[in-house]
């Protein structure tokens, strides 16, 4: 009996030992990146200032971490923390419309910005920026500040900025078929000669089973549309957003291209084939697309190459720059905004937490954990950031970022890309030609009202 | 006089006690109910109906902020094609669905209230489908339909039809993509959900009287004419509690045609061959944020439910029959 106690005590000693040398590990690390971070000016403000953000659950340990410090460096400052990792633009907006809305709360730049704005919840900050004579283009990836200016106000600060269509690729998929590596010089032409010779039935090393793989995945969102277009030249709506030019030739030719891609070059699957087959992203895990157009996000959720995480593929991959097209090789650079509720009693204190997390030591604490690249250029030297990515994938990224463009947004931004995505169906169905279904789907958004 | 006086007023006063102590229990006992109805049903209602006179987009603020806009959001809806895209889909779904559900439980409760070995078990087989969730049944119903090597897709190649005719080129048939073909498909995949319809049907047939076969039998009345004079017009009341409550659920139906669609993010399915009202309202409130004009459209559903409710119950005096008033 008393030699059963001794070795039970022996192993708490033991547990406790290994718990107590892993809480010092992370605590070195975050002092560690701490020292490393970049200064913001000191905190005066105070208040409880509620604080809505997105993620898994890494994205919440990364943010509750750099809230703790965020409290510490600002004595007034007590944060609530309210992690959303449901439906957050239907959750935000409940908040708001039951008079509960957070004080500061993370808004998709691409899509949301003039949406809020215009119906009145945003905060503009252009006060704050100038009263702490910001430079806002030295601190932040200019383009997506753009991206969170509307009608010549600031609106947020970018937390996270990055070009969403690095091609990332399979290398084990590309020597199958003998197929060389892309390059940062490719062109769509090289994309769509690979993306044939790519697609067939095969196995590969990880998955020996035969089966119907593709150079890429059937993939006609908004970013991918809006890419081809701009790539050959044309796109949504032209510069004052109140006529759609959709029906030009080269936005056409883009989408064309697009569609051939699977009903001619038979390099991606048909939208009847797509049907019963996984999306870009878990394709693309699962070795079924060689090829797939992502964001650096994919690193931490495609890859699962975050601190402590498991790896989810076991494949050797690699990334490049977006294909140049006949015009320019420009695509969607997005935006996580730290933006601030219009009604808000605390704003002075969010705009500090939002500085904190998007160029100061909350910015490195949730950047090292790889969800995305920061907003803050100074951000990706720190060398947490660079030991997430790797320098050659960074130097690739901070490439794309230079070519990447934010997209024209109209307020009805959702309302406006369903009637274009549901006009265009007949078309990625080979059903009806580019021409029938552009001039339907510019005839339906004018009707509609949904331009400026 | 004063002894004579008191005895009734002491009656009364028991009687006062004791009905207020009924009442008492009465209004304690339903009010859990009752603070249900006002809190999650009248009050919500009441306030639906407000906003359905504004133009309120939660991301703007609290309701109570919103500016009223008379019967604009009525209009609006009125004159969208889209919403009367979304009736249409809804009126076809509805009948579609309640029709093929019934015609599919009748003849099973038919045979299942036939007297056989293992009927038990048969019955259990035919309920089970019913407990399954609706969001896997779909699912596997997307795998059945799979255009080419579904299930469906097979059989059909193997009687030697291969080609969507609608089609220039020889494609497999596509039910999930081809905008003629998904409605139909999910208004099939509702047959699979005969079980709660059918237990009705079953219910309703052993409530026949059996004394009217016996009585039918000797005036000749067997088989077909059996069903056609005796069992059909006793099984009008199941048939119309079927109808009635069918319908009403097929018009709110939301998950399965979601499901079938995709997801929430596929607005409607190809060219919104799917979208119904109920789907529409959601669109509109949830994804637009225009709750104000989704309230006003969600009463338009209503009203088109109680339309159809109504014809149901002025129609009926003339098709239902009810076994006890003939008594």
């Amino acid at each position: 009996m008393k030699k059963r106690l001794i070795v039970l005590l022996g192993l708490t000693l033991m547990a406790t030992c290994v718990v107590g040398a892993q809480s010092v590990s992370a605590r070195s690390h975050s002092v560690r990146t701490e020292s490393a971070a970049p200064s913001i000016p000191r905190c005066t403000a105070s208040g409880n200032v509620t604080y809505m953000y997105w993620g898994d659950s890494g994205d919440n340990a990364a943010h509750k971490s750099s809230i703790a410090v965020a409290e510490k460096k600002c004595k007034g400052l007590h944060v609530n923390a309210i992690w959303d990792s449901g439906n957050y633009d239907t959750d935000l907006a409940t908040k708001i419309g039951s008079g509960n809305a957070p004080d500061l709360f993370q808004l998709d730049a691409s899509k949301r910005i003039p949406q809020y704005v215009s119906l009145g919840a945003l905060a503009p900050l252009d006060s704050f920026v100038k009263q702490q004579k910001m430079d806002m283009n030295g601190i932040y990836w200019p383009q997506c500040v753009n991206e969170l200016t509307y009608k010549g106000h600031l609106y947020g600060l970018p937390r996270t900025c990055s070009n969403q269509s690095l091609l990332f690729y399979n290398k084990e998929m590309f020597q199958a078929r003998g197929v060389a590596f892309p390059t940062n010089n490719w062109t769509y032409s090289d994309l769509a000669a690979a993306a044939q010779k790519l697609s067939g039935t095969y196995s590969v090393p990880h998955d020996q089973t035969s089966q119907l793989r593709f150079g890429m995945a059937f993939n006609t969102d908004d970013f991918r549309t809006e890419q081809f277009m701009w790539d050959w030249g044309g796109d949504w709506l032209n510069s004052t957003l109140n006529k759609c030019t959709m029906t030009s030739p080269s936005a056409q030719a883009g989408l064309q291209f697009l569609h051939d891609l699977a009903y001619k070059v038979h390099g991606m699957p048909t939208a009847a084939q797509a049907s019963g087959l996984p999306d870009y992203f878990g394709g693309f895990q699962k070795e079924r697309y060689a090829m797939a157009f992502m964001g650096p996000w994919a690193l931490d959720y495609a890859f699962g190459k975050k601190p402590g995480g498991q790896p989810q593929i076991n494949f050797q991959w690699g990334a490049v720059l977006t294909p140049k097209g006949p015009a320019s090789r420009q695509a969607v650079m997005a935006s996580t905004g730290l933006v601030i509720y219009k009604k808000s009693h605390h704003k002075s204190a969010a705009f500090w937490l939002a500085r904190f997390d998007s160029e100061g030591i909350g910015a490195v604490v949730t950047g090292a954990y790889g969800v995305d690249m920061p907003g803050a250029t100074a951000l990706w030297k720190y060398p947490s950031i660079v030991a997430e990515y790797g320098k050659p994938l960074l130097a690739t990224i901070r490439q794309s970022n230079q070519t990447g463009r934010y997209p024209k947004l109209v307020p009805q931004y959702d309302k406006f890309w369903s009637v274009i995505s549901a006009d265009l169906q007949p078309f990625w169905q080979d059903q009806a030609s580019v021409q029938q279904v552009t001039q339907k789907a510019c005839a339906d958004v004018t009707s509609q009202g949904l331009l400026h | 006089m004063s002894a004579v006086e008191t005895a009734p007023r002491r009656r009364r006063r028991r009687r006062r006690w004791s009905q207020s102590r009924e009442a008492r229990w009465g209004v304690g006992l339903t009010s859990i109910w009752l603070v249900g109805f006002l809190v999650f049903s009248a009050v919500p209602l009441a306030m639906s109906v407000y906003i359905s006179f504004t133009s309120w987009a939660p991301i703007s603020g609290p309701f109570w902020d919103a500016h009223t806009v008379g019967l604009k959001n009525y209009a609006t809806f009125l004159h969208d094609h889209v919403f009367w895209h979304s009736v249409g889909n809804t009126i076809y779904y509805a009948v579609g669905s309640v029709g093929v559900v019934n015609l599919v439980a009748l003849p099973m409760a038919l045979l299942l209230n036939q007297k056989l070995r293992g009927l038990n078990i048969f019955r259990t087989i035919f309920y089970l489908p019913a407990i399954l969730p609706t969001v896997a049944i779909v699912l596997v119903f997307r795998l059945i339909l799979f255009p080419g090597t579904g299930l469906v897709s097979w059989i059909l190649t193997k009687v030697g039809v291969q080609c969507d005719t609608t089609q220039v080129t020889c494609n497999p048939i596509d039910w999930l993509n081809n905008p003629h073909l998904t409605m139909p498909a999910v208004i099939l995949v509702s047959a699979w959900g005969v079980g709660q319809t059918l237990l009705i049907y079953l219910a309703g047939l052993q409530g026949i009287d059996r004394s009217l076969y016996e009585a039918g039998a000797v005036d000749g009345t067997t088989g077909w004419s059996a069903f056609r004079y005796i069992t059909l017009p006793l099984l009008t009341p199941a048939i119309f509690f079927n109808v009635v409550t069918g319908l009403i659920g097929a018009f709110q139906e939301f998950t399965k045609l979601v499901i079938f669609a995709g997801g929430a993010t596929a607005t409607g399915g190809p060219e919104h061959s799917l979208l119904t009202t109920f789907w529409y309202v959601y669109i509109e409130g949830f994804d637009y944020s225009h709750m104000g004009l989704a309230t006003a459209m969600a009463f338009g559903l209503f009203v088109l439910i109680l339309i159809f409710t109504g014809l149901n119950f002025l129609g009926q005096k003339r098709w239902v029959f009810y076994q006890e008033e003939r008594r």
